[in-house]
């Protein structure tokens, strides 16, 4: 199984743990991912703001550089949902179809293709916050969104169960939005900012110490207001505890 | 007759324009009726508690309507209109001016069409109430309603209505209440403040 | 041209107001948990969306069909049908329908539709008393406000606003804010207009085209009273509002109380037929546009029932109230449909969201409100109506972002400023990040610094 291995710009620069543990742990499971070195993002900012000229043009030459992978890993949820469900405004060739399918977000790839059943290296004998990424939640189906009246799941409460001694728990509100939104942070960033700040006291009154989650610019977010408003709450992206480098 | 014209023109313009835009034909869904799991009875009791209505069991009619006797005692200062034979008020709708005039009323009796278990609505009409406007302006409402008329759900319900028939029908579940203040939950809105199924 | 709504100023204050805030995100929090309540007991709450979306796709595309059934059940039995192309011309047909019976004073139960119009400023204008019958509704327009929900026009306010507002316009006690004294001041006064009103004006949920028939929906008992006690009725309607039959109906109402309040039905589910011996009943019905959306690739957005659960569960809604938006409709359905209503004016508002999916997912009628604010984002970026400087933004993201060579020029600059910028600069009022967050904690290395100083001996890291 030939596996490309794509990391978001914002991870790349902002918070490469979380590509090193997701790196790291593809290549404990005994795959071989290849780092897609020559590409650079997936157009989402300027499809999240409208400016689909632009998208497309960085979509293109995006997409130029993943050709020939069975599975093109990536540590974000929102990029997934990006390549999955938003490459449609380019030109559907055989090659941007096979991309449209193989880009996988790594908790759906651990969950649904390599069926992970055990982390034998993983130990966090802490309770922990679980926060599901709106996309990951909503657009990649990886857990029930509360409002749905559908059998409960989770595919990442699921892979964290596999984890020795951790105990994986939620905010009151479930699976409020935490705010983060991309450009929405900037363009509204009261709006945000409230709710941000709402998100990370909801887990400081339900006592966690720790928050984990498939998406990392939500975590980038809810931690940057946990430290402004004094709360000493530790965020790690959900392959840093499944690859036992969260201490 | 300028205006006439001018509306049925723009009735044509409306249409075509529809016509011309409408998205490409979708067959309508099959709708299955749906079981409502429970006890129809039950399910209406505790719906109606729910709503803040309150429920009186009898035996017989005629112990529902011992009951109105009991509890209902018309005075000069407590109108109670009754639509029902077996039961009498001291108000005589015929000689109301206007529908308005029932908004003195403390109380309205009448007879349920048929109840709803998933729901705890009464179907009642105008006849219920010897007009409709007594049943929206009474203090408080008492309707009797026979338990072998309550239906599993909205979807039994509807089967047993036919719509084109009617002047007004209403399916009313509890009394009136609002929550537009801070949601506070309010019971006695602008209609009846209390509404009492009595069933037999 | 229009003034620009701009929902992010408006609504930032709103979340300064800490005591609204809070209260607004409260109570429509609570509606948003009753309906996952209620919602759970009915195992087939999802099959019921899918249907009742494909009911309302299957009326849309057969719209004039059974516009002209309902039109033809109601005439013949001596309702009159008018029809408006316009906001202007609804409120003239209603002025003209007033005047000719001589009709001083009216009371009106809630109607987005009619407000769609402006139709109550309108007719207070002419010289008519309108009194609006809903308490909500009542406490803004006494307030001279708009609404700030579709379902509880002042759920924005607090108690002490409304004792304020009902002291200054009612004359009741200014010190005493208990919501049930409040409800009992608004009951007095409503009595005394209803015995006065020469005319009742309602709105619809449903129009059942097979049996000609108005349904609506209501809790205070304020909308029956007013349909039935004056001599007069009219009946606003927009033309997307009809469903084919009665069978079709009761599958709406199983889904429009529970997904709107979480309750299991309104307090009062009425349906007329005809008019009561005396009374006299004209319907208007609405297009406003709505015959010009239906060719448009956001259609759907005609099958919303106006049920409001997509605002209960917005987090921007929640946080920064319906006044925000400036508009008729607000929340995920405002983004959703204002720009159609006037494009400059509402060019700001599908950019009030985060993307969370939440409203597309409680929408008991599936308008795929995500997409559709999507669609809106860009049709404001393609019809250029100034944003940002997006002109400017968009080249630099474009040129930043096309290759990874330029990404790592821009990660390298961005890294070094975080790094050595000093806090008191980095995170002053110049940083629009810093009002709410401190900024990220640069790491030692990127992770494609990482991978290149590692690459060739990886399995030394594997441990």
């Amino acid at each position: 199984m030939k596996i490309g291995f794509f990391v978001p710009c914002y991870i790349d620069a902002i918070a490469p743990q979380a590509a090193i543990s997701s790196f790291k742990l593809l290549r404990r499971l005994g795959f071989n991912p290849e780092f897609i070195e020559a590409a650079a993002c997936c157009g989402l900012p300027m499809k999240d703001m409208g400016y689909t000229h632009t998208a497309c043009k960085v979509e293109s030459s995006v997409a130029a550089e993943m050709a020939g992978y069975d599975y093109i890993v990536m540590p974000s949820g929102i990029c997934a949902d990006q390549f999955k469900n938003h490459f449609d405004d380019i030109p559907q060739t055989p090659e941007i179809e096979k991309i449209r399918h193989s880009a996988v977000d790594l908790v759906t790839f651990l969950h649904d293709i390599v069926k992970v059943d055990a982390l034998p290296w993983a130990s966090f004998p802490h309770r922990v916050a679980l926060h599901n990424g709106c996309h990951s939640l909503r657009y990649l189906n990886e857990a029930r969104p509360t409002e749905l009246m559908i059998p409960e799941f989770s595919k990442t409460a699921k892979l964290l169960s596999l984890v020795d001694g951790i105990e994986v728990g939620y905010a009151t509100r479930r699976d409020e939005c935490c705010g983060f939104g991309g450009t929405f942070a900037i363009w509204d960033k009261s709006c945000s900012g409230q709710q941000g700040l709402d998100k990370v006291n909801d887990y400081a009154r339900n006592g966690f110490k720790y928050v984990t989650s498939q998406d990392m610019s939500c975590l980038l977010h809810q931690s940057c207001v946990a430290r402004k408003f004094g709360l000493d709450i530790k965020f790690y992206y959900i392959a840093e505890i499944l690859n036992g480098d969260a201490k | 007759m300028k205006k006439e014209n001018q509306t049925q023109s723009a009735r044509e313009r409306i249409l075509a324009r529809i016509r011309a835009n409408r998205p490409k034909s979708q067959a309508h869904p099959d709708v299955p009726v749906f079981a409502i799991a429970g006890d129809p009875l039950e399910n209406f009791v505790s719906h109606v508690e729910g709503f803040d209505g309150k429920i009186i069991k009898s035996a017989s009619r005629e112990e529902a309507v011992e009951w109105l006797k009991q509890n209902l005692r018309p005075t000069a200062d407590n109108l109670v209109l009754s639509a029902v034979a077996d039961f009498e008020g001291n108000v005589n709708p015929q000689h109301f001016e206007k529908p308005a005039d029932a908004e003195r009323l403390n109380a309205c009796v009448g007879e349920g069409i048929l109840g709803i278990g998933e729901t705890g609505s009464v179907l009642v009409a105008p006849e219920t109430f010897s007009g409709i406007a007594n049943g929206l302006f009474a203090e408080n409402l008492y309707l009797l309603l026979d338990k072998t008329k309550i239906v599993d759900g909205l979807q039994n319900a509807y089967a047993k209505m036919d719509l084109s028939k009617i002047q007004y029908t209403s399916l009313f579940s509890g009394p009136s209440a609002t929550a537009d203040i801070e949601a506070v939950h309010i019971t006695g809105a602008q209609g009846p403040v209390s509404l009492t199924v009595l069933l037999y | 041209m229009s003034r620009q709504v701009n929902q992010v100023k408006l609504g930032a204050e709103f979340i300064a107001d800490t005591p609204h805030r809070e209260s607004n995100d409260r109570c429509l929090w609570a509606a948003r948990m009753r309906r996952d309540k209620v919602a759970s007991t009915l195992p087939e709450w999802e099959e019921m969306r899918d249907i009742a979306s494909g009911i309302k796709q299957h009326s849309l595309s057969h719209l004039d069909k059974y516009l002209e059934q309902f039109e033809a059940n109601l005439t013949s039995r001596g309702v009159k049908v008018h029809w408006a192309e316009t906001a202007a011309d609804h409120n003239d047909i209603v002025l003209d329908i007033l005047r000719s019976h001589g009709v001083a004073s009216l009371t009106k139960g809630k109607s987005m539709t009619m407000d769609e119009c402006s139709m109550r400023e309108y007719l207070e204008r002419n010289g008519i008393e309108v009194n609006e019958s809903d308490l909500g509704e009542r406490i803004q327009q006494l307030d001279n406000q708009r609404d700030s929900h579709i379902v509880m026009p002042a759920i924005h306010k607090l108690r002490t606003d409304v004792a304020r507002i009902f002291a200054e316009k009612l004359g009741s006690d200014p010190s005493n804010d208990d919501p049930t004294y409040l409800n009992s001041v608004m009951r007095a006064d409503m009595r005394k207009r209803y015995v006065k009103a020469d005319a009742g004006m309602i709105g619809c949920n449903y129009a059942v085209a097979e049996t000609g028939t108005i349904v609506m929906c209501s809790n205070e008992g304020d909308v029956d009273i007013c349909a039935t006690v004056p001599p007069l009725l009219i009946v606003t309607i927009g033309i997307e509002k009809v469903i084919p039959s009665q069978a079709d109906l009761p599958l709406f109402l199983r889904l429009l109380s529970r997904s709107s309040l979480g309750y299991d039905i309104t307090q009062y589910t009425s349906h007329i037929s005809a008019p009561a011996p005396g009374q006299e009943i004209h319907v208007v019905m609405l297009d406003n546009g709505r015959s010009e959306r239906l060719g448009q690739p956001y259609w759907e957005v005609l099958k919303c029932m106006r049920c409001g659960t997509c605002m209960n569960t917005c987090p921007v809604f929640r946080r920064t109230s319906g006044i925000s938006y400036d508009a008729n409709y607000m929340g995920p359905l405002g983004l959703a449909l204002m720009p159609s209503y006037d494009l400059h004016r509402y060019a700001r508002l599908p950019f009030s969201c985060t993307h969370c999916g939440s409203c597309g997912d409680v929408c008991p009628v599936k308008v795929p409100l995500p997409e559709l604010i999507f669609y809106w984002r860009e049709v404001v970026v393609a019809n250029r109506e100034s944003l940002f400087t997006h002109d400017i933004e968009e080249g630099v993201m474009g040129e930043v972002l096309k290759n990874s060579t330029n990404l790592q020029h821009a990660e390298r600059l961005g890294l070094w400023a975080l790094r050595h910028t000093p806090s008191a600069i980095a995170e002053s009022g110049l940083n629009p990040w810093a009002e709410w967050h401190r900024n990220p904690i640069p790491p030692e290395q990127t992770f494609r610094e990482w991978y290149n100083e590692n690459k060739s001996n990886l399995d030394e890291t594997d441990q």
